[in-house]
């Protein structure tokens, strides 16, 4: 199988698109930062020890400081009115500080490039807003929640010979974010929504899901995810 | 005899059924293939010759799937080259890369019924009683109707012509014992021939373990019995009436871990009772010349139902955790008329009704039917020795969707007696099934819920009544608008045979399927959890080559070899590859952008397959050894792109060797014929626990055939 043997380093030298609010002397840490098991509202087990359903609250992660802001077990939500969060995550809604969704100046767009190769975010490319931009007649969202979707970062395939199906992030979909200070620009390769980090080769019936592990480019104040020559 | 036109010969068979009205093919081929060679009823449904037949044609003897050691119908139908046995929902049969919902099972001209999720499981299926299984590739729709998309297979039965009775018992690894007792008895009665045959068959093995490491064993405990009657006998010179009747009795008891979503594993027992059974009343009457055509009619009734009870119990709690019933009947009608018009000239029009009905937990309260009124027409026309022209058509008017129309065109060109050119074009369908329709199933432990296309607008309004609707995300409009998923069809074949005893064919086809229909999310209940319905959504275009070799360059040993290769795609996915926005994701996270090239076959199609079989007959001893080799078989999508490119994806190639070893015996008195049989499948134990779970390991097995 032919693979890309495009690197990140190489990738340097290609062409990246930068906007007015790039300063090539400042010095930004451009190098893929990875988040690994952002619990994102597990199932919780009822007392009868059956599967339940979640707490429907949402995992909000600052990309700026890689960190978690507000987890979801937190009862309290007075976090989620600020932009100290970028991305929030519930089972596979993912939402940004923006719109309907916080305070922000969050966006964020599913582009079909592989995330080496995502020198920076294209010229021209057209950003969501959660609660405007909408998803066929699911909830208006930047990111949707569809499997397979142009703009939806996974694909939900059935267990040959097994209930169920399992969550993997579709392949070459890059997803740009635009922080919720709307100063900077990430593009996040979701990895894996399994504990524990599985690849897809190792998801199997039981495997815990709602556990994202994301690799992401961080540039807080510009549109180039490359280091300046 | 060679040089005879095939409809001259229908007209010449005088006092024996006129081919082309074969209401007794099994007799016919009896009496036929002895003088001029093998009689097949299944491409035409009349009477041919299977080298005059213009649309590809496979026939397997029973009694040479006997001799192989074969018992059920997935064992004789995997040494047929081109034809692949899948293990999804019961073991169901690949044709032409296409999966088996759209390959039609008839048992003597009339379908065998109880699918799940669009698969027939063939281990139901057992090979006693049989005189052959014709398998035909391409659509049949315009005779057959729905479901004959890929292929048609017929299991035609044995025709009882002479006195006398038959006990096979074996025994084998993994306590797999089979039994056969077969009696027939031809006699007169007032004056015309009679017979009679019942056969009584009794299967079961206990299963097998690939990894113990693994709660319950990799295969469930199976045991089928089956009891099949036939009788014919001749009302008068001109009448003939023949009743069919069979019957199946089924366990399956398997245990498993069952894992939920947060990982933890609790042991389920479960148990599957099935029963099927079915008549097949047919009488026959030789009309004789009325207006120029020599005239014969056909009248058809047949009656099946099948019946599946699924019980699971948790071993822990003790707790019945699903108990499920699944029914489905048929009641089916057919009057045929056949005018023989000249030597070249042929017309058969049919025309009947059906009634499927079907029931269970999973269908709401009451009983969906289907009506379903059909007719269709063949014209045989042989302009010349060199030329012969097959045109059907049929329509079909089912009462949930709209009526279908599929024709076909077959051509069959004969250079010089050594040689054949086979064409054919023709269109088929697939109605959608009980399921797409009418199910209405709430999964206990996952949280969603399936809904047919028929059920789907008045589940959402209930569960929207109920507050229980979050978003949809299908266009209401369009609910319950299901169509009949549809294909056009090429297949063409040159057969040769250059020097007496050495037989070569190569063939090619192309099926391109529009508004597959899959399974698809179109809502959201408030708690999350996903609805699912039935839309057409897929076009997929599966083409291939087949090269068979047949020899028997001495006497007493026969040689055949088979090769296909298969290339099937979802035209959807090819767009998007062309369109460049379809990239693969190695284990290490690295993206690649998926080429044309890359994109070789839809998941659990391997792009060459091939079988051998070699066996040699002397001195009382037979011998045989078969071999089924696969190329690497795509298996799974992991990196969410559809397309199977990662090797981790892939089964890796597998050959399975298998052969038998016979000796026949003198036994004086006791039996008129007797034999022992000593076999082995899968002689070098190739298993893939992880990746093939039904690819079973070395099995030894010892056979006794009395004939009395």
């Amino acid at each position: 199988m032919f693979r890309s043997l495009v690197l990140v380093a190489v990738a340097a030298f290609a062409f990246s698109a930068c906007d007015s609010t790039d300063d090539p002397d400042t010095q930004v840490d451009l190098s893929v930062r990875t988040a690994t098991d952002v619990a994102a509202d597990p199932a919780q087990r009822n007392p009868d020890g059956s599967p339940g359903t979640a707490t429907n609250r949402y995992t909000l992660y600052s990309l700026r400081e890689n960190r978690v802001v507000l987890n979801y077990n937190t009862a309290s939500r007075a976090d989620s009115a600020t932009t100290a969060w970028d991305i929030g995550f519930r089972g596979t809604s993912i939402i940004v500080n923006g719109g309907t969704s916080g305070p922000g100046q969050g966006q964020a767009v599913v582009i079909a490039a592989p995330f080496a190769e995502v020198t920076g975010v294209p010229v021209g490319t057209a950003f969501r807003t959660d609660g405007t931009d909408t998803c066929g007649t699911r909830p208006a969202r930047a990111l949707c929640e569809i499997s397979g979707d142009a703009n939806g970062f996974y694909t939900y395939t059935p267990f040959t010979g097994s209930p169920g199906g399992y969550i993997t992030p579709t392949a070459g979909r890059t997803i740009l974010v635009r922080t919720a200070d709307g100063a900077g620009y990430a593009k996040v390769q979701v990895r894996s929504y399994y504990q524990g980090a599985l690849e897809a080769s190792a998801i199997v019936p039981g495997s815990v899901g709602r556990y994202y592990t994301f690799s992401y480019v961080l540039n807080p104040s510009g549109t180039s995810f490359t280091a300046a020559l | 005899m060679r040089a005879l036109r095939p409809l001259l010969l229908a007209a010449l068979s005088g006092t024996c059924a006129l081919p082309a009205l074969a209401q007794n093919p099994a007799a016919e081929a009896d009496t036929t293939a002895r003088r001029l060679g093998r009689v097949v009823v299944t491409a035409t449904r009349t009477a041919e010759l299977l080298e005059d037949v213009a649309v590809p044609t496979t026939v397997v003897d029973a009694r040479d799937a006997e001799a192989d050691g074969r018992l059920r119908l997935t064992d004789l139908l995997a040494d047929v080259p081109g034809l692949t046995i899948t293990s999804d929902f019961g073991a169901g049969v690949q044709v032409q890369g296409l999966d088996p919902a759209y390959t039609l099972i008839l048992i003597d001209g009339e379908p065998v019924v109880g699918r799940d999720a669009g698969v027939l499981d063939l281990k139901r299926l057992a090979i006693s009683g049989l005189d052959r299984v014709e398998i035909v590739r391409g659509p049949s729709s315009s005779l057959y109707g729905s479901d004959a998309l890929a292929g048609v297979i017929n299991l035609v039965t044995r025709t009882p012509t002479e006195t006398g009775g038959r006990l096979r018992a074996r025994t084998g690894t993994f306590g797999t014992t089979a039994f056969t007792a077969e009696g027939e008895t031809a006699g007169t009665w007032r004056g015309g021939p009679l017979g009679l045959r019942l056969t009584l068959d009794r299967f079961a093995t206990e299963g097998y373990d690939l990894d113990p490491d693994v709660f319950g064993p990799t295969t469930p405990a199976v045991g089928e019995s089956t009891a099949d009657l036939r009788a014919s006998v001749a009302l008068g010179e001109r009448t003939e009436f023949t009743l069919g009747g069979r019957t199946t009795a089924g366990t399956v008891n398997q245990s498993y871990g069952f894992t939920d979503v947060l990982g933890a594993t609790s042991p389920i027992d479960q148990t599957e009772r099935r029963v099927d059974w079915s008549v097949h009343p047919e009488l026959t009457h030789r009309f004789g010349r009325i207006g120029g055509a020599a005239l014969s009619g056909t009248a058809t009734a047949y009656v099946t139902g099948y019946r599946l009870d699924t019980d699971i119990v948790n071993r822990t709690t003790g707790q019945n955790t699903f108990d499920d019933r699944f029914d489905q009947s048929l009641l089916k009608g057919e009057a045929r008329l056949s005018a023989l018009w000249s030597a070249t000239q042929r017309t058969l029009v049919g025309a009947g009704a059906f009634r499927d009905a079907i029931g269970g937990n999973r269908y709401g309260g009451d009983a969906p039917r289907q009506h379903t009124l059909f007719g269709f027409v063949q014209h045989d026309w042989e302009p010349s020795r060199l030329v012969a022209l097959n045109l059907s058509a049929r329509v079909d008017a089912p009462s949930a969707v709209g009526a279908r129309v599929t024709p076909k065109v077959a051509v069959l060109l004969r250079p010089t007696d050594r040689y054949r050119l086979r064409l054919s074009v023709g269109s088929g369908f697939r109605a959608p099934d009980p399921r797409q329709l009418y199910l209405s199933f709430t999964n206990p432990a996952g949280g969603y819920v399936v809904y047919g296309a028929t059920r789907l607008e008045e589940a959402l309004a209930r569960l929207d009544a109920e507050g229980r609707l979050g978003a949809v995300y299908v266009d209401p409009a369009g609910l319950g608008a299901i169509r009949p998923e549809s294909s056009v069809a090429l297949n063409a074949e040159v057969e040769a045979e250059p020097v007496r005893g050495l037989r070569l064919t190569l063939g090619g086809f192309r099926n391109a399927i529009t508004d597959l229909i899959d399974v698809q999310p179109v809502a959201q209940l408030v708690g999350g959890g996903p609805v699912y319905s039935y839309l057409n959504v897929a076009r997929v275009r599966t083409e291939g080559a087949t090269f068979d070799v047949a020899a028997t360059p001495v006497a007493g040993l026969s040689i055949g070899a088979g090769l296909q290769l298969l290339r099937t795609r979802d035209l959807d996915v090819v767009d998007a590859i062309r369109a460049g926005t379809v990239f693969s994701r190695d284990e290490t996270g690295r993206e690649a952008r998926v080429t044309l090239a890359d994109y070789t076959n839809l998941v659990g199609r391997a792009r060459a397959t091939g079988t051998l079989r070699t066996a040699y007959t002397a001195g009382g001893w037979t011998a045989s050894v078969r071999g089924r080799l696969r190329s690497r078989t795509a298996l799974r999508d992991l990196d969410g792109n559809g397309v199977a490119t990662r090797d981790d994806e892939f089964v890796p190639a597998t050959a399975i060797w298998d052969a038998t070893l016979g000796r026949d015996l003198r036994v004086g008195r006791l039996a008129r014929a007797a034999r022992v049989q000593l076999g082995i499948d899968n002689a070098f134990g190739t298993t893939q626990p992880d990746l093939q779970p039904t690819l079973a390991g070395r099995r030894v097995y010892a056979s006794l055939d009395l004939s009395f």
